[in-house]
């Protein structure tokens, strides 16, 4: 029985697994520590996951599905050729490709998984992701909060004393800001905030427009590929500046050449609405646990996107400290999976750590209010679990009737942060019955309860009568039925997923399909003929000569890619 | 109070560290997974302990922060620029320093509506420590309450930093009121006035004037024409150059109908800034209504040059033609209108105009007998029919679901949809 731990990520997933050295990251089968969750079908509907389906968001974008984490524990599909699949299922296969990964470094079977989870995913986004894991062969004994598995990997919690710290986790799309305190073995989650929509993937647009408007580009003329070449370039554009000074972006357009170079002092200045946006979810959480930065003792940096080098720049003066990087950005959290599997295995130290956690946001209901003069206004917010309140919880507040003879009361119940309902989120809505009296002579109960699992429950009860109604508001899981779930299970396991031990080559040829698509002219010839030499002796099925090949294939690509064949 | 202590089991104390491990040693007894109202309870009884603690330790409220406040807030407008020298920095405290350098900024007119030299000094390494932030933020919300006049690019600027319009509701209530809803509206732009003309002029006193100019607004605003009359002239008087200022006038002229006033008001305006849009609408407005039609059309062109979205002045343009008898182009205004905007009324209404050579005069040139255009008419008037009586229908099933009225009585419901019926058919007939 092995146990591995998973960093399921919106843009990169990881495995790790525990030795007596400590935490290590297990390489997949391109030798690389991260796959891009990215799953893309072939022509012969095979599956396939990682960097090959990467490099098909490129090429073959109606059959490739990224970013579906955002919409974990959602009903939406996803359309790839023949199948439709709901993002549990695609991150299943993404769990699936990692456990391979992980059964051939360990060359022994893994049946149980750690999985980290954004800590401000509720019940059905945790339930959708141990149902992917599961459907995926793991089973699932716990999930991790990102932020508490970056603390656990910088060893926070064998701190002596305590210590309160903020994470600060950058990713590809999102920005997730917690601050945790760890005393006396608890995990004390304060606050958390956050952007959904701010993450490295805004850097590397940034870049994207600014060479579109440098050479004044009709971007409506392009087609998908070119513009997916731009954003490329962009890419390795921005992850160039954090090592060098200067950047450079090379495209090839309608048979003409572009190309921008810049330093990181022009990418600062086009960051910098960027980096604004960064001081809200900071402040917010900060207000939120009551706390001041130099109550902070560390700031941890975790997501790709902190490695940019402005983000440490802005970080300091924010908090007038140099954050901890000691760890790869990228890879704290599946490091701290590794190591909560180790904990829980043996049973000791960190089994006592108790995890204790907030509830993301107010949770409310809409009132009327008076105006004065006799006029009401209805459709105001009136929270009654405040964001960033300790869970489980339950509160209670008392409502009265607004007119004479009123029937019935009407309990919204929303989610959000403004003064006005309509700009929150409606769960869902309750009425009550009230026996006629007049204005304000009746009133009701409403409890909020709010579980340890992100699961709301609502009460109401008429005071003078003592009815009560109660509602739950927790997403169905679908509608399915049990035998619909498993007949779907096995037509997941019947799909094929592409050869491990062919992927290698197989990104070779995904990846010199590209370089066609982008390059021209003698370039393209060349790889034409780099591509038909490789695949003549692919069919020899000589390994020794197809691993020759594929390893001058990928010098010469890499020569292209880089600019220098050109 | 005790309560809290027995929960914690321990003895009342303002040791925080005690309190932490009492809460840690009941906490497994507590868990929150597995009993919720046990761990609220403990969770309460924690809070309050671990703040009762701490408020025993905390010092009275630090007078430094009460000085802040008064010394930024009773600053009076006009002192500032006859006191500079007043403004020696006293601290090197880097707030100290900052604020400093925002009132430097602010007093220098021309400098102060330059967005590049509030980006610089907002780039300060103060503004982005997380530490002074808060202060930071209370300082210069002081002090703008009293220095409010910039442009709208710089109140965004001061938004995107500081994100002052999301927590709309929390400054309210911190700050004052009404300031905080004229900075919203700053950010907004609904009430937006331009900083982009002024020119140097020797004793002006450009604050004097913006104050004018919002007090006119203001009183604009309220129909308070005397009021209006009274602070538009002064800071007429001041300095005359300013094209909001002129159209504030023009406004004001045209409500009191001395439209030659107005129109030499617009006329000023589009002297100084020749593509300014209002001005150009207005003064076309003005044309048509002295028959000036060919001039009206010139004034439209140019707006729709510039802005070829701008339903108005197309519209008024397509007036014009219909008064010149040119009922093709005119037409073709108008359609072109209700292509950009569906529900443009003064569009609809000349539609049908157009069509309608009884009212014209014109002869309907021959194309109009198409079948297609007959289709197009059929369809208009049904459009015009349905949104004259869906309220009738949606009234009538609502009482043919709920009800169990026969239909004798409820088809007294259908009444006004056959008077709408016959209505719009009349008007159809005519066309056709
Ligand atoms: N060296 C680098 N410099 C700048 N950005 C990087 C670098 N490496 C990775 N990134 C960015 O990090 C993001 C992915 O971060 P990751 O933590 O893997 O995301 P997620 O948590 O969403 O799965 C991408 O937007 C990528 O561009
Ligand atoms: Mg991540």
């Amino acid at each position: 029985m092995t146990t591995i731990g998973i960093d399921l990520g919106t843009t990169n997933s990881l495995v790790a697994h525990w030795t007596d050295k400590g935490p290590v990251i297990i390489p997949n089968v391109l030798g690389k520590h991260f796959t891009p969750s990215v799953v893309s079908v072939d022509e012969n509907g095979e599956i396939l996951v990682g960097q090959i389906a990467w490099e098909r968001l490129i090429t073959h974008p109606q059959v490739t599905a990224s970013t579906f984490k955002r919409f974990m524990g959602t009903e939406k599909k996803y359309n790839l050729g023949q199948y439709s699949f709901s993002p549990e299922e695609l991150s299943s296969f993404v769990i699936r490709s990692l456990k391979a990964d992980a059964e051939a470094y360990l060359e022994e079977p893994v049946t149980e998984a750690v999985i980290s989870v954004p800590a401000y995913f509720n019940d059905t986004q945790r339930k959708a992701t141990k149902r992917a894991a599961e459907i995926a062969g793991l089973k699932v004994e716990r999930l991790i909060s990102e932020p508490t598995a970056a603390a656990i990997a910088y060893g926070l919690h064998q701190e002596k004393s305590e210590t309160k710290f903020l994470v600060f986790d950058l990713g590809g799309g999102t920005f997730d800001v917690s601050i945790l305190e760890f005393f006396e073995g608890i995990m004390d989650v304060k606050s958390i905030a956050g952007d959904n929509f701010l993450g490295g993937e805004d850097f590397t647009e940034l870049l994207v427009s600014y060479f579109i408007n440098s050479y004044e580009i009709d971007v409506e003329s392009l087609d998908s590929k070119t513009r997916s070449t731009i954003y490329k370039q962009a890419e390795l554009c921005k992850q160039a500046l954090g090592q060098e000074t200067v950047g450079i972006m090379n495209v090839v357009i309608n048979g003409e050449s572009y190309g921008l170079r810049l330093d990181r002092a022009d990418f600062e200045k086009l960051a910098y609405s960027l980096t604004l946006r960064m001081r809200q979810p900071i402040e917010r959480a900060l207000r939120d646990a009551s706390l001041s930065p130099k109550d902070l003792d560390a700031v941890i940096l975790i997501g790709g996107a902190t490695r940019m080098p402005l983000i440490k720049s802005v970080i300091a003066k924010m908090f007038g400290k140099i954050p901890y990087t000691k760890i790869n950005p990228d890879e704290a959290v599946a490091m701290g999976t590794a190591i909560q599997v180790a904990l829980k295995e043996r049973n000791q130290a960190l089994e006592e750590i108790i995890l204790t956690d907030v509830c993301p946001y107010s949770l409310g209901t809409d009132v009327a209010k008076h105006l004065g003069h006799g006029k009401t206004e209805d459709g105001y917010f009136y929270p009654i679990i405040e964001r960033n309140t300790p869970i489980p919880v339950s509160r209670i507040e008392r409502f009265h009737t607004m007119m004479d003879n009123q029937k019935t009361i009407h309990i919204g119940i929303y989610q959000g942060e403004s003064r006005r309902v309509e700009n929150n989120i409606k769960l869902g809505e309750l009425n009550i019955n009230v026996p006629p009296a007049p204005a304000g002579a009746q009133t009701v109960d409403v409890r909020y309860t709010y579980d340890i699992n992100g699961i709301l429950e609502v009460e109401v009860m008429i005071t003078s009568t003592g009815e009560k109604k109660r509602i739950i508001i927790e997403k169905n899981e679908g509608s399915l039925t049990k035998e619909e779930i498993e007949a779907r299970l096995l037509e997941l396991k019947n799909i094929k997923i592409h050869p491990r031990d062919r992927t290698e080559n197989r990104l070779l040829l995904a990846r010199g399909e590209r370089l066609y698509e982008e390059s021209l002219g003698d370039t393209r010839q060349q790889i034409m003929y780099l591509l038909q030499q490789f695949e003549s002796i692919l069919i020899t099925q000589n390994d020794q000569e197809v691993k020759k090949a594929a390893k001058i294939l990928k010098q010469r690509f890499d020569r292209i890619e880089r600019g220098i064949d050109f | 109070m005790i309560m809290i202590w027995d929960i914690l089991g321990i003895e009342p104390t303002n040791d925080i560290s005690v309190i932490k491990k009492a809460y840690a040693k009941k906490l497994r007894i507590y868990h929150p997974e597995d009993d919720p109202e046990g761990y609220q309870k403990l969770r309460e009884a924690f809070d309050q302990a671990l703040n009762q603690a701490k408020n025993s330790q905390v010092r009275p409220v630090s007078s430094e922060e009460a000085d802040d406040n008064n010394t930024t807030t009773e600053i009076p407008r006009r002192v500032d620029l006859l006191h500079t020298q007043d403004f020696v920095a006293h601290s090197s405290h880097p707030l100290d320093v900052f604020m400093q350098e925002v009132k430097e900024l602010y007093i220098d007119f021309f400098a102060r509506i330059q967005l590049e030299n509030w980006q610089r000094l907002l780039d300060s390494d103060v503004v982005w420590d997380m530490e002074q932030s808060e202060t930071l933020q209370s300082r210069l919300i002081f002090f703008l309450e009293n220095h409010r006049f910039l442009p709208r690019s710089i109140w965004q600027l001061f938004d995107s930093l500081f994100h002052w319009s999301k927590q709309k509701e929390q400054l309210q209530r911190r700050y004052n009121e009404a300031f905080i809803e004229y900075m919203f509206c700053q950010i907004t732009g609904t009430r937006e006035m331009r900083y982009d003309f002024f020119k140097p002029v020797d004793g002006l006193d450009y604050d004097y004037f913006l104050e004018l100019r919002e007090k006119a607004q203001n009183a604009l605003l309220k129909n308070d024409q005397e009021a209006a009359k009274l602070y538009l002239d002064i800071a007429y008087e001041l300095y005359p150059d300013d094209p909001d200022l002129l159209r504030m006038q023009g406004e004001l002229y045209l409500r009191i109908e001395k439209i030659d006033h107005a129109l030499r008001s617009f006329n000023h305006i589009l002297h100084i800034h020749p593509a300014d849009l209002d001005a150009l609408l207005y003064r076309a407005r003005i044309r048509y209504r002295f028959e000036q039609f060919v001039e009206a059309i010139q004034d439209c062109e140019q707006i729709l040059i510039h802005s070829p979205q701008h339903t108005d002045a197309q519209s008024l343009m397509g007036k014009c033609y219909v008064k010149l008898g040119n009922l093709d182009n005119a037409k073709q205004q108008f359609s072109q209108v209700l292509q950009k905007d569906l529900l443009h009324s003064e569009a609809m209404s000349y539609m049908s105009h157009v069509t309608n050579p009884t009212i014209s005069g014109v002869k309907r040139p021959q194309q109009y007998g198409s079948i297609k255009q007959l289709w197009f008419n059929l369809l208009f008037f049904l459009l015009i029919f349905v949104r004259r009586s869906w309220v009738y229908f949606l009234f009538y099933f609502i009482v043919e679901l709920f009800t169990s009225f026969p239909f004798t009585i409820t088809g007294f419901l259908l009444i006004p949809t056959i008077w709408e019926v016959w209505r719009t058919f009349r008007v159809f007939i005519r066309i056709i």
